[in-house]
This record gives C-alpha cells, structure tokens and sequence, in this order.
C-alpha cells in the first residue's frame, strides 16, 4: 500500500490534507526523533497523544500494513518527531508488528526511546528495558499506570529502580496527566546530557 | 514426575508454579516465554470455556487447549 | 563521541560466562556497523533470531566461524539458547523486582474487575457480546449512520440542493453531452462518485470506524477473540481473526489488508475467502438492512443463510487447505474507560485511509462505467447476465445492479434498493438477490487489495470460487422458497 502524503495535492478532500502536510512540514523540521516501545495496552498511544497534541499523520509502516503514528513535540525547547508504534514483547520479534517495531528502531536511529511499561506488570517488562539497553539504544524507562498499581496496593522506588537498571526511570499516569512534565523534563535533560 | 500436572488439568481457581514449558513447537515457547509464561511463576487458572483464561502475575492471558496443554504446572 | 561508540553501553547485564564467553567471541569477529551494539547483534545471533542472522550472513565474510561459536555454545545447554539466555535475565528482572516492589496488603480491587469477568464467561459473555452488536452495529452504524445521517446528507443535502444545482450548471455550460454524464446525472463523477463518498460512504463508514475505535480502545477485542475462538478454530481460523472479520462489516477492504496480521499464510487465505465471500460491507449492509427492514422474515433468512454460507465455506476451506493449523493466546487487558483522544485519532486516521486510498479507486469506477456505458459494453454484459438471473427467478434489471456491484459493494445494492421501490422486486426475489449480491464478487477496491496482498493466482482461485458459488447459493435460496411455497 502506497504511502498517503505525496503527489495528490489537489484533490479535494483538502481538510485531511491540510492537516498531513501542517505535520509533514513540522516532520521535517524536527531535529531530534523519538520513539515509544512497549508491549500493548500500557499507554503507549496515550503518552503520545499528550505530546504531541492535535497533529499526527499516521501511515503503513513501508512494505507493511501495520500502522505507525508520527507527530512533533516541543520538549525543552527542541522540536522532536514523536514515533508511536504498535506492540512489541521482546526484541526478538515474532509477529508482524513486533518486527516492524524493531526494523523502525533499529533504522530511524531514534535520539531517544521512551520503554513504557506498566507499573502493574513490570515484572514481565523489565526484561525488555534489559535488551534495550544491551542494544545500545538511549532509553528512559516510563513507568505508566501508576494509579492503578497504587489502587492494587503497589509501591514502586523509582529511584532505586533506576540506581539498580542504570536507566533514567520516571513514573506516570498518562491517562490521568500525571508526571507527563516531569517525563518532558527528563526527556530534555537527557537530550542534553548526550549531546555533551 | 511427581505432582505434575499440564494447566487443563488443574481446577478452576487453582494456583501452582509452572514448571516447564512442553512443547516441540519453538514458537510457542518463544510466545509464551515473552508473554511472561515462565518456569516458576506462579499461575492461577480463571476459566476453561470456551477459552481457557490464566493469571500470571496481574496479567490475564487466553489461550487454546493446544497452549494451555504445553504449560506443565507443580502444586505447591 | 561517536554514534557507534554510543551504542556500546555499559553496565549492561551480564549472562552466565558460557553465554559471555561465546558473546565476547562473536563480538570479536563482527566487523561491520551495525544501528544495534555489537553484543546485542552476538545475543540475537545465538537465540537465532532470523532477520539477524540473514544480516550478518551477508555482511560478515567471519560468518562460518560465528556460526561455529553458536553450534558449540548449543551443545553447552540442554535447552535452546533463546530459553537459557530469557531465564537469565528473568532471573536478574526478578531479583530486581524484589528490591523495589513493595505490595501492601490492604489493596482495593480495581472496580472493572467485576465487569471483567462477565464479559469472558460464555453465559454472560453471549448475552453481551449480542448487545455490543445489536446497539453498536445495528442501533447506531445500521440506524442513526445509514438512517439518520445518510437520510440528512443525502436526501436533504445532495437531492435537494447540490445535485440538482451540478445538473443545471454542468447542463448550462457544457455542451458535450458525454461530458455531461461522465461529470453529473445519473453516474457523473460529481453526482454519484462524490455523492456517494459523502453521503453515504462517510457517514456510515464513519459511524462505524466510531464505534470500533470506541470497542478497541476499551480492551473488549481480545474478550471478543477468546468468546469465538472455538468456533473460529472450525474454520480454519483462531480468535485474533475476529478483528479483521469484525473490521469487514465497516470495509472489507481495509480488513482484508489488516488479515495481514494473521500469523500463518493459510489463516490469510481463509480470512481473505470469507471476507471477499459473507461479510457484508458497512455500505452495502447499510443498503440492504434498509430494503429488506420492512420485512423482518427476509431479513432473518437473509442473515441467516450469509452466516451459514460463512460457516459452512470456511470448514470446507479449513478441510481443504493445507498449513499449520492455527494456535491462540491472548493477553486480556483490563476494562477501561475509553479515551476520547484515542477513540479520535483512531477514527480519523482510518476514516483518512479510507478517503485517501479507497475514494480515488471509487472515483475511478464511475470513469469506468462511464466508459462502459459510453461504449455499449455494458449493455452487452447486461444482456449475457439475463438469463441467469432468469434462472435465479429475478427480473432481467437486476443485471445492472449485479454488474455495479462489482465496482461498488453498495451500488449494487442501491440498484436493488431502486427496483424494489419502483416495485419490480416481490419480497422473495429480493431475498434472493440480496443473498446473491451479499455473496457475489467483492468490489473493485477490495479486488485490487486481495491482488496486491494475496496475489494473482490466489485471488483468482478465490473469484473463481465465489462468482458461480454466490448464483448457485442464489439459486438454491430460491428454489427453497419456491418449494417452501412463500409468497410475499
Ligand atoms: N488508569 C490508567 N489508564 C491508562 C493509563 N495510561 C493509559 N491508560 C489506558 O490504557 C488503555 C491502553 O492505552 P493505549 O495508549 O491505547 O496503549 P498502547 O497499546 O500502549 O498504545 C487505554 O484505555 C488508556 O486509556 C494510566 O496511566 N492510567
Ligand atoms: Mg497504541
């Protein structure tokens, strides 16, 4: 499937065009990139819709059918490409969307990659914060879902966590936008620090 | 062995560890393993119909006859 | 420092020296650049991650040798790599965990947990899934987007205003008369291809694309996926195929491109047979619960025979083609609240699909039929299909209808929709040909899509199957009413 924004400029739905190329143009001015990885259902859509506000543009993954989301973002004074992608377990792919993910991580050399998990289950998820790390890949870990780990009765030292796994870690509740500031500023920090 | 048992055959709302994941068919493990189903979790049994329904962790997972038959389980 | 440099991250976990010593080794033989560090590369060579494997054949000439560090490294375990190397750092994830999870013990349940479990028990479950379809896709897609909205945009709109104002200025200024009707009347590009997007196809595509944004991002799909996974298991099928197949019912075309995340090629033929056969599309569902609304005994034998074509194609499809046979397992996520801002992003990204790749391929067929009208091949086609719907018991009009049905699912069935109100259609020939037509080919869009994704040969095999099989289905509903001795 051809991807939606080349060529056509004249055709007549130009509501929806106007509102791929706004973002399209933005695209290309954005210097840094970021991408968020994560199993499904932690959050993922939501903490890039809270940064990237109204314009995204979404388009088949080249030579794929399955979907990814692009939109920009201003974090810390820098304009960056958002990347919102489907799921992915382990960084060893099985299905389609897993190694769409990866092939998208591993050539769009991403500036930052935001691993949000779920505060409920990060048992299971750490593990792929492990990988991502042992790849090499700038992360920060987000742990998503904090109100509902705390309405099961569960405590998490972020602090410790992030000492113990040698990641910058923070904790949110995207859906209720909680600790999404705090995740820009670490965001920009963290920038910072590697351009240095 | 003694006391093992595959996921079908325990009781609905049952708890055991699983022991080890029985199958010739690496995909399955591959799934299963990046689900979270792993040797020494402890995993509870929800429902069997029309799908059985596990508990691992805080985790919900269905599966077929064919998935939860390869996931072999010790009581303890 | 540089990029590469960057990527060789420190104070990364460490596996057991077996694992480390073999990682070291390949690390040692790998010499091109990766976009992943090399000790990552050496892991997923050892776990004999495909993709990965396939790279670093091509770029390493050292490649027998990294695959000799991996063959001795097997035989060091007795279980396979990818196994050992997870439960290592599973292991360290959990020692972690310990560390800095804390549960309290007077924890709340969370309030879904109720709903929950309802809605997976087949008792409960039934009944709700029932009421999901009857108030999502009946009450709101069927009644306010096809009834409602279409009655709005399309009867007042376009009928009372935009169409009659093209006719007259396209009448007024422009002579040609073939022009006249590749742009306006009856067929023009304007008058029907545009009209047809926007007062039809957006409304109710859109109401449609709404409501399963709003079921997706509750998490109720994968409840859905194990309530019929048995079922689906009987045609070939597992549960995950219940998202493409409900997907169908708002455009067949965009489900048979998301069958693409069906796991096994066998379960991707099957799901584009069944979809391109008994899944109605929100369009042409919109037209013909509309027709035969009045009739609910049609109406029940229409649906009832569409499903058991459905069943019964996808067991024979099942016994017949060859493959692994299909496995399910599905995280269930709980029951949440759905978020306006995923339900409107989701919604306006797959209506922007739609208009972008799907309206130009319905643009194009007016052109086509244009040409085809223009040029008498039409008539000609027309006059072939008359005997045969003389043998299905129809009247000789329903040919053209038949025939757009090809270029547009909904077309077809607004052709019948026309002769049933001119009364040319009695109550049984329109069961008849509603039965036919919901079977008949796919449209022109969703035949270009089973093309790009199934391939030539496939998607021939499967019209070739559908076309005779939808008039003998046809024939058969017909020759059941007749002997039956209906008469509506
Ligand atoms: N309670 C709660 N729900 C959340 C939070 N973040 C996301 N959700 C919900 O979790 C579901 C899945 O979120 P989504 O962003 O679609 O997940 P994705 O699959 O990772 O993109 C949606 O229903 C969200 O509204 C959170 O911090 N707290
Ligand atoms: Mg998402």
């Amino acid at each position: 499937m051809k991807c939606c924004h080349d060529g056509r400029k004249e055709n007549i739905f130009s509501k929806f065009f106007k509102r791929i190329q706004d973002a399209n143009s933005l695209q290309s001015y954005a210097k840094r990139k970021l991408v968020l990885v994560g199993t499904p259902n932690v959050g993922k859509s939501v903490i890039f819709n809270k940064l990237t506000g109204a314009y995204a543009t979404v388009s088949n993954y080249p030579g794929t059918t399955v979907e990814v989301f692009r939109g920009t973002s201003r974090i810390g004074g820098e304009l960056f490409e958002v990347i919102d992608t489907p799921g992915m377990y382990s960084l060893m792919p099985i299905t389609e969307e897993e190694r769409v993910t990866r092939t998208l991580l591993l050539n769009e050399s991403p500036d930052i990659v935001l691993h949000v998990v779920d505060a409920k289950n990060i048992e299971r998820m750490l593990s792929m914060t492990l990988q991502l790390k042992e790849a090499g890949f700038p992360i920060i870990l987000v742990v998503n879902m904090m109100d509902e780990a705390e309405r099961i009765g569960r405590e998490i030292d972020l602090e410790k966590l992030s000492a113990l796994i040698d990641v910058p870690v923070v904790g949110t509740s995207a859906a209720l936008n909680r600790g999404m500031d705090r995740l820009r500023k670490k965001v920009a920090e963290y920038v910072k620090k590697r351009a240095a | 062995m003694n006391g093992e048992k595959n996921l079908t055959q325990l009781k609905i709302g049952e708890e055991a560890s699983i022991a080890r994941i029985d199958t010739t068919d690496g995909k399955i493990l591959k799934k299963l393993m990046a689900l979270g189903v792993l040797p020494g979790m402890r995993v509870s049994l929800l429902q069997k119909f029309p799908s059985y329904v596990i508990k691992v962790g805080n985790t919900r997972i269905a599966a077929d006859e064919t998935i939860a038959r390869s996931i072999i389980v010790i009581k303890k | 420092m540089l990029k590469s440099e960057l990527l060789e991250s420190h104070n990364v976990f460490k596996y057991d020296e077996k694992i480390e010593k073999a990682v070291k080794e390949i690390e040692k033989l790998l010499k091109s650049s990766y976009n992943i560090s090399k000790r990552s590369i050496a892991l997923l060579l050892l776990q004999e991650d495909e993709e990965i494997t396939a790279l670093v054949k091509s770029r390493e000439t050292s490649f027998p040798e990294i695959s000799d560090i991996i063959k001795k490294t097997k035989m060091l375990f007795s279980e396979p790599l990818y196994y050992v190397i997870t439960m290592q750092r599973q292991k360290k994830v959990d020692e972690i965990v310990s560390q800095v999870v804390r549960t309290r013990n007077n924890s709340k349940k969370l309030i879904s947990n109720w709903l929950d479990k309802i809605t997976v028990q087949p008792v409960t479950g039934i009944p709700i899934l029932l009421m999901v379809l009857y108030f999502g896709l009946y009450k709101f897609v069927g009644e306010f987007g096809a009834g409602t909205l279409v009655d709005f945009i399309e009867g007042s709109i376009f009928e009372n205003y935009i169409s009659p104002w093209v006719n007259s200025a396209v009448k007024t200024y422009i002579p040609n008369e073939a022009i006249q009707e590749l742009l306006a009347m009856d067929y023009g590009i304007i008058t029907l291809g545009l009209r047809y997007a926007v007062a039809i196809i957006l409304p109710i595509v859109g109401t449609f694309f709404l409501m399963f944004s709003i079921i997706e991002d509750s998490g109720y799909l994968p409840r859905l996926a194990l309530l019929v996974d048995r079922v689906f298991k009987s045609i070939g099928l597992n549960g995950r195929a219940v998202i493409p197949m409900t997907l169908g019912f708002g455009c067949d075309t965009m489900a048979t491109l998301v069958s693409r995340t069906l796991e096994t090629p066998r379960e991707r033929v099957i799901a584009t047979l069944l979809l391109a056969l008994a899944i109605p599309c929100s369009a042409q569902l919109g037209v013909i619960l509309g027709m035969l609304s009045g009739m609910p005994a049609a109406l029940a034998i229409w649906a009832s025979f569409v499903a058991l074509v459905f069943i019964f194609v996808g067991y024979l499809a099942a016994q017949v083609l060859p493959g692994e046979k299909p496995v399910f397992y599905m995280e269930i996520p709980p029951l949440r609240l759905p978020r306006i801002g995923n339900i409107i992003e989701k919604t306006v990204s797959r209506m922007q699909w739609y208009f972008l790749e799907i309206v130009p391929i319905f643009i194009l067929a007016s052109v086509l039929i244009w040409i085809g009208r223009m040029t008498g091949i039409f008539d000609a086609i027309i006059r072939l299909a008359e005997p045969v719907m003389m043998a299905l018991g129809l009247p000789p009009e329903t040919a053209e209808a038949f025939l757009f049905g090809f270029f547009r699912r909904d077309y077809g069935a607004a052709g019948l929709y026309d002769l049933k109100k001119t009364g040319v259609l009695n109550g049984v020939q329109m069961t008849v040909a509603s039965v036919t037509l919901t079977l008949f080919v796919p449209c022109i869009a969703q035949f270009s899509v089973m093309l790009k994704e199934r391939g030539v040969k496939t998607t021939l095999a499967i019209v070739a199957f559908v076309f005779p099989f939808a008039f003998l289905a046809g024939y058969m509903v017909n020759l059941i009413l007749k002997t039956a001795g209906v008469v509506w």
